[in-house]
């Protein structure tokens, strides 16, 4: 259909135009203007050159034609994209070609240098800047030349290599970049730039990296994914916008709690399990609105990687997954000013170059304007709402030299929502971040840099007479010092945590609250960790990596001495230690190993990996989903680290005519130590929180498939994830069970996971996107009856999580009209027009229970997008 | 649209939401045990019913229901008006004595532990006091009412748990009639140690000593006055009850249950599954434990019997 489509559109071209001689390039224009090709060439090449004769002529043939006595050559690839190149030797050539399907990379033959100088004897100078998509430099992209690393590119992406005259293979790699190789013939000193991702225009069509093999400073590493940038914008959200957490979720094995969630479960892991970084700075909080929104700004989204499977050595803390955005978006020009309004916020940017392009600022900002929309809902607690939030995210960098530049980034984003007359939730983050980075030698790299993650939380209840003010919060600072290269990592980290449990306070005469607070927990994390890659041979690499902690908690605080083995409850309290502030209140110290292999044939690959990672810090929530007040909790002496090893196997198939990439991925999960809760345990300012918590043991295990196509007319990802996750609670030491001691569904435990995203890209401009999400409902404690006793209606949960919440399934379709990128339009803009919930679906948001109205206790689920939403919205840059 | 700048948002449709719907409706059948033995004659009892759903329970009948002491005494009790009472009427029990029960026919058989029955509490006095609170109006209801207050004191050193019932009752305006319905509010009290003496009727308890504890509550009395005056029993009014100040009789009339540990637990837990609202100082719902199990029983089943030490005090005010 497609070809036909083509076809036709080739042929009425060729009747419109072909009767009169017209210039090469405007006819390449119309082409391009009426079909979905491609053209690339320099201008200047072609302005001479005109066509004749194009009725009814195949479009390629009336090229060929023109360019038969020009010297020029023609290259056509995915029959797309043509290539205008001049055929001689060029002394110095700009245009590389990166090919665009997955496992069949082009190399090409490049001669260098001026052949009539060649010399074998003679020393020559291979150089050139390394950039990324956007055209800016990447910095420690490590070079290899017949296989042996030779140099890693600077602080503004440059490199020399010294080299005689001859045929060498060049290779460009990066960690999460696609790595590049190319045949040169080197004659004389010359340049070699090259973009490891290819221009915009191509980039299109850069989907999902599953293949870990391109991370090559990582290793083998199953398990771990990316996402372009541009399909993050396919993917739809309720404004329309590039939502980084929402698209994980299309990758198989990652799920979010619930609709307006963003914490992520990935691999059955809960939400405290994932580590969310935003320029290697921990977000605490990721969510937005209650989640309807995720803190990263899209606009700064420069780089999305998630770890599910084997997490490299450098992270620790969490034990399931790490989720790493890199807000780096640079301007491509001196000043880029860029923006967008859509129904419920709207943003505004600028990207900077200064000081002889040596500074790099990005400055931006988001705010939402909800309440409006409020207003039309018919129920008198929406009608007393409101919600809204602001952020704004600063990323600047500074290149003292061509190996020192220095990196800094911050990030403030601020939220308050107002239920009904009930509760007021205001929270806020602070996240920043001081980089400095140092090219030491042509092999090693040494990044060190100061982190800080400030998480508060404040709730304010309105109800008469229980009139309160909460407050809590988390806070991280770190040193990190990461001296890498192509085989070695290596490093050391410092962390600080100050933990607020919380402290309440009345806020009315009347409130019958008392004021209490909780001591705050200071804890101290050191880390080190080492990781060597062992290319064993050309197809098999083995990454081995050990990571060790040292853990402590510091006083100054009180705690609980318990009569010797008897179990932690108030009656076997038989005195109380105080822990001086500085004083090691608890220590651990842990070994983490790791390690992947990967095994290449032809198209094939397949991974296996080992991880063990344990975690020190947890999240204690008295809901199936977090609300905003949610608490940390460190590891004490009566709470262990949580420790989970991963084993995890993959199989990648591309089928490389087709475009088509299968993988199969399985994982198992042994967790120990997973933190759950006694029967009506009072978590939130509980002093006492080993009294109301139990130890767990638990289990993960699941497949995953997924097929992808990148290419063509119809592109797309489809996965489908069969995973299930348990505990068993059988306190020894506390002597109590849960379920009679038998393994129960996990919070996270979702056992069917289905998601299909389809791309159809009608043109250059216009691409229509469906995704369509299904997912078993989240297990819950549901009441199966009530009964009365004294005239008190009580309501009877049955055994732990033995109820779900409806299954979760929703349709989105998404319609994307960009303007053309070209390297001579001056401003992009785009619309999107989405359907978020085609078919208007009453997904359940969130579980709550209430016992209002004198009725018992019941679980009611919040449906925040209960209809089809309709959304446009306006991006624009110049 | 070169370098133009063009903002530019239309919501055509947005979807309103429906925000909350009940997630269960289809009930699972329950058979519930609630038994008292009180230290009061005519106060002890035994309930055993099948709970069909929110509000429908059918007592069950025929059974052999006989309450067991830990010497080995019987007390068989009798079913009459949906419950099982003592065969004699002179039965009480006795502090420091255990009790289980047993009931049973040719299908099932019901049993609970050994409770024992621990010093009653003493029960000072009981006050009333008189607030005035604004509360947020339902729409077009009035918009204030009296709060009353009625403070049980309570003066123990020994480490004790109980159960409190108040009991209220008040004349009818119109009838000059003592209104027979009484409005029940529970509370529980545990002294722990001398430590942490304090009711649990709010989650922060008000005001705590370890030598006296008292109790505050509302009675949310509506004022079902209309702006001319006149008594007005719509709108949501149960009653004709509106507040004449100078003579309005109102009773209070306090029981204290002094119970055991494992009987003030189960109360506890039913205090937190019924005060449960998915606040952040609530708890996760749990399935209660209570003390008895069943053989034969073809639905879950749950309940307490507890052995009490039972106290009364009534305080009267004109209000």
């Amino acid at each position: 259909m497609k070809r036909l489509f083509i076809t036709f559109a080739c042929l009425t071209i060729g009747y419109a135009y072909g009767q009169v001689e017209k210039p090469l390039s405007e006819y390449l224009e119309q082409l391009e203007a009426s079909t979905d090709k491609s053209f690339f060439y320099q201008k200047e090449w072609i302005d001479s050159i005109s066509v004749k004769n194009t009725d009814n002529e195949d479009y390629l043939n009336v090229i060929r034609n023109a360019l038969s006595k020009s010297g020029f050559l023609l290259n056509v690839r995915d029959d797309r994209y043509v290539f205008i190149y001049p055929n001689k030797l060029e002394l110095e050539r700009k245009e590389i070609v990166r090919s665009n399907s997955r496992g069949s990379k082009l190399i090409e033959n490049i001669r260098i240098g001026n052949p009539n100088a060649l010399s074998t004897d003679s020393d020559h100078v291979l150089s050139g800047i390394v950039t990324d998509e956007f055209n800016e430099p990447l910095i420690g992209v490590n070079i290899s030349v017949d296989g042996r690393l030779v140099s890693k590119s600077g602080t503004d992406g440059g490199y020399n290599i010294g080299l005689k005259s001859g045929n060498y293979t060049v290779e460009f790699s990066y960690i999460g970049l696609e790595k590049e190789t190319r045949l040169v013939t080197l004659y004389s000193s010359g340049n070699l730039s090259i973009s490891l991702f290819s221009d915009s225009r191509i980039l299109d069509e850069v989907v999902v990296e599953q293949d870990a093999s391109s991370n090559n400073n990582l290793g083998p590493a199953i398990g771990i994914q990316r996402i372009g940038i541009d399909k993050l914008e396919k993917l739809a959200s309720v404004t329309g916008d590039i939502d980084v957490v929402k698209s994980m979720t299309t990758l198989p094995g990652v799920t979010v709690s619930g609709e307006s969630s963003s914490y992520l479960n990935i691999r059955g892991g809960s939400n405290d399990q994932t580590l969310v970084q935003m320029n290697n700075t921990t977000i605490f909080n990721p969510g937005h609105l209650l989640g309807f929104f995720s803190v990263f700004n899209g606009d700064f989204v420069s780089d999305v990687s998630i770890l599910k499977g084997n997490i490299p050595a450098k992270y620790g803390i969490r034990a399931s997954s790490v989720l790493d955005v890199k807000m780096n978006k640079w301007a491509k020009k001196k000043l880029n000013v860029y923006g967008g309004l859509g129904i419920v916020n709207s943003n505004l940017g600028l990207k900077a170059k200064a000081l002889d392009d040596k500074l790099d600022i990005h400055v931006g900002g988001r705010i939402s304007y909800i309440n409006w929309i409020l207003d039309f809902v018919p129920d008198k607690d929406i009608l007393q709402s409101s919600a809204q939030f602001g952020d704004v995210n600063l990323s600047s960098r500074y290149r003292i030299d061509d190996k020192n530049s220095i990196f800094l980034s911050s990030y403030y984003g601020e939220d308050f929502f107002r239920f009904s007359d009930k509760i007021i939730y205001r929270w806020s983050s602070l996240n920043n971040q001081l980089k400095w980075t140092r090219v030491l030698s042509d092999e090693w790299i040494l990044e060190s840099e100061i982190a800080s993650s400030i998480l508060r939380n404040n709730s304010e209840n309105l109800i008469i007479n229980d009139e309160f003010e909460f407050e809590n919060g988390i806070s991280e600072l770190s040193f990190k010092s990461l001296l890498s290269s192509e085989k070695i990592i290596a490093g050391i980290d410092v962390t600080k945590f100050d933990i607020a449990l919380g402290n309440v306070v009345p806020t009315t005469n009347n409130s019958l609250v008392q004021e209490k607070s909780i001591d705050e927990e200071d804890v101290l994390n050191l880390g080190a960790h080492a990781s060597y890659l062992i290319k064993v041979s050309d197809n098999f690499e083995i990454s081995t990596g050990l990571r060790f902690n040292y853990f402590m908690n510091l006083g100054n605080s009180r705690i609980n001495i318990y009569e010797n083995g008897a179990p932690f409850t108030q009656e076997n309290v038989i005195g109380q230690e105080v822990i001086d502030e500085g004083d090691v209140n608890y220590s651990k110290y842990t070994l983490e190993p790791r390690i992947g292999l990967e095994y290449k044939v032809s198209n094939n690959s397949i991974n296996a990996g080992y991880s063990r990672v344990n975690q020190f810090l947890h999240l204690i929530s008295n809901t199936v989903l977090v609300n905003p007040s949610t608490v940390w909790k460190s590891s004490d002496r009566f709470i262990p680290p949580t420790q989970i090893d991963q084993f995890s196997i993959g199989y990648t198939h591309n089928l490389v005519e087709q475009d088509i990439s299968i993988s199969i991925d399985g994982f198992y999960k042994i967790m120990n130590d997973l933190v759950d809760y006694r029967n009506g345990a009072e978590l939130v300012l509980n002093e006492n929180l080993e009294q109301a918590t139990l130890r767990g043991e638990g289990e993960s295990y699941g497949i995953e498939f997924l097929v992808s196509k990148e290419q063509g007319f119809l592109s797309g990802i489809a996965s489908y994830t069969y995973s299930r996750t348990f505990i068993t609670v059988d306190d020894q030491l506390q002597g109590v069970q849960i379920n009679d001691g038998e393994r129960y569904p996990f919070y996270s435990d979702r056992p069917h996971n289905f998601k299909a995203t389809l791309d159809f890209k009608l043109s250059k401009k216009w691409t229509v996107s469906s995704n369509f999400t299904y997912l078993t409902g989240a297990p819950i404690n549901a009441p199966v009856n009530v009964f009365q006793v004294d005239g008190v209606r009580v309501p009877y949960f049955s055994s732990r999580n033995s109820s779900r919440i409806p299954d979760y399934h929703r349709l989105d379709l998404v319609v994307s009209l960009k303007s053309r990128i070209r390297k001579t339009k001056k401003n992009n803009d785009r619309w999107v027009f989405a359907l978020y919930n085609v078919y208007g679906r009453d997904n359940v948001a969130t579980i709550f229970f209430s016992s209002e109205n004198n009725a018992p206790s019941q679980p009611f689920a919040l449906v925040n997008v209960g209809r089809m939403i309709p959304t446009i919205t306006y991006k624009f840059e110049f | 649209m070169k370098n133009t700048i063009l903002f530019l948002s239309i919501v055509t449709i947005f979807g309103c939401t429906e925000p909350f719907f009940e997630l269960t409706k289809n009930r699972d059948h329950l058979d519930v045990v609630d038994g008292k033995i009180s230290t009061i004659e005519g106060a002890s009892y035994i309930r055993i019913f099948e709970q069909i759903n929110d509000s429908i329970l059918v007592p069950i009948p025929g059974l052999n229901v006989s309450v067991i002491a830990d010497d080995g005494e019987i007390f068989p009790f009798a079913f009459e008006a949906s419950r099982y009472i003592p065969i004699s009427s002179a039965f009480k029990g006795e502090v420091g004595r255990q009790y289980r029960l047993e009931a049973f026919n040719e299908s099932i058989s019901i049993e609970s532990s050994f409770d024992m029955i621990p010093d009653s509490i003493p029960l000072s006095m009981v006050t009333v006091d008189t607030f005035i609170t604004i509360l947020v109006p339902p729409l077009n209801l009035v918009q204030k009412v009296d709060a009353v207050a009625a403070i049980a004191l309570i003066t123990s050193e020994n480490e004790s748990q109980a159960r409190l019932r108040f009991e209220h009752s008040y004349e009818n305006v119109l009838t000059r009639q003592i209104e027979t319905t009484t409005f029940d509010q529970y509370a529980l009290y545990s002294c722990d140690k001398n430590i942490d003496c304090n009711f649990n009727e709010t989650r922060v308890p008000v005001g705590t000593t370890t030598q006296q504890s008292w109790m505050f509550f509302n009675l949310l009395i509506p004022d079902c006055r209309s702006n001319t005056g006149e008594v007005d029993i719509s709108n949501g009014c149960i009653a004709p009850c509106c507040l004449q100040q100078d003579d309005h009789l109102t009773e209070f009339k306090v029981y204290v249950e002094a119970m055991s540990v494992s009987s003030f637990e189960y109360w506890s837990q039913i205090e937190k599954l019924t005060n449960n609202n998915g606040l952040i100082f609530d708890t996760f719902p749990f399935p209660l434990e209570g003390n008895i199990t069943c053989d034969g029983c073809e639905n879950e089943i749950v309940g307490i019997f507890r052995a009490v030490a039972e106290t009364t005090a009534t305080e009267n005010r004109i209000l």
